[in-house]
């Protein structure tokens, strides 16, 4: 069912929010999950720890969902469709591999926050926890590229696209 | 975003000539950025299986970061108000 042009241009708007406010966020977190890695203060690791884990609880993971859930409402709302462009089916592939990547691994972020608030963990303990770095880095650059594919739109329409196309002639 | 795709739909990015009316076969970006995400799943899967240890088997999930067996010594968590930053705030002032 496509959606009329202000309806359309809320839901464009209101997407276009959530998606670059998770990137926003991933941004935010990066920098501790930075000092988990390099840091050596007790303090510093045990705060870093606790940060990550609202960020990733009550910041990334909604927006994260807020995201991927407007994105199939703008696509099946607009002749673009979720399976037309090769462009938007990529999009919607590697936002999907972020989100899920991403829930499972804020049960990772919560063991080390748990682990970080305890009173009897030490600090030989804190520094062996080490960082989700690798998740978290690599999460930004898929979401800079899904970004790219967004604004750029390169042209191809997939074998059902074509196929639609050619049935509405 | 249009309703409609801003680009007119051609066969520009393929590697082939086609006959008009025939479907335009899959652009060379696609082929390209296919073959990158390939190849980066086979190299995470080879981390996974053969690399280093903490990356081998076993090694991926919150399992892996369990506190050592050893005797842990208490650590009181110091009052928020008490903590370095606040001793540097209060040097700013």
């Amino acid at each position: 069912m496509m959606m009329g042009p202000k309806l359309r241009k809320f839901v464009l708007a209101v997407h276009l929010t959530v998606s670059v406010g998770w990137l926003g966020a991933v941004a935010a977190y990066i920098p501790l999950d930075v000092s988990t890695a390099s840091s050596r203060d007790d303090q510093m690791l045990r705060a870093a720890y606790l940060g990550m884990d609202l960020i990733a609880r009550y910041a990334i993971v909604p927006l994260a969902l807020a995201s991927l859930l407007t994105g199939l409402v703008v696509s099946l709302g607009t002749k673009w469709g979720l399976f037309r462009h090769y462009w938007v089916l990529i999009s919607l592939l590697l936002t999907t591999l972020a989100a899920a990547v991403l829930l499972v691994e804020t049960r990772t972020i919560r063991h080390f926050a748990q682990i970080a608030a305890a009173p009897t963990t030490s600090g030989e303990d804190l520094r062996a926890l080490g960082s989700t770095l690798v998740h978290s880095v690599g999460g930004l650059v898929v979401l800079m590229v899904i970004l790219v594919l967004n604004v750029y739109k390169p042209q191809g329409m997939t074998r059902y696209g074509w196929r639609k196309q050619q049935q509405r002639r | 975003m249009a309703d409609i795709p801003p680009y007119p739909v051609t066969e520009e990015g393929t590697s082939e000539k086609r006959r008009p009316g025939s479907r335009p076969g899959m652009p060379r970006w696609v082929k390209m950025f296919s073959i990158v995400v390939i190849v980066l799943v086979l190299l995470v899967v080879a981390l996974l299986l053969f690399g280093p240890d903490q990356f081998g088997p076993g090694q991926h999930g919150p399992g892996r970061h369990m506190p050592s067996a050893q005797a842990v010594t208490s650590y009181p968590i110091q009052d928020a108000r008490s903590t370095i930053g606040a001793d540097r705030l209060r040097l700013l002032v």
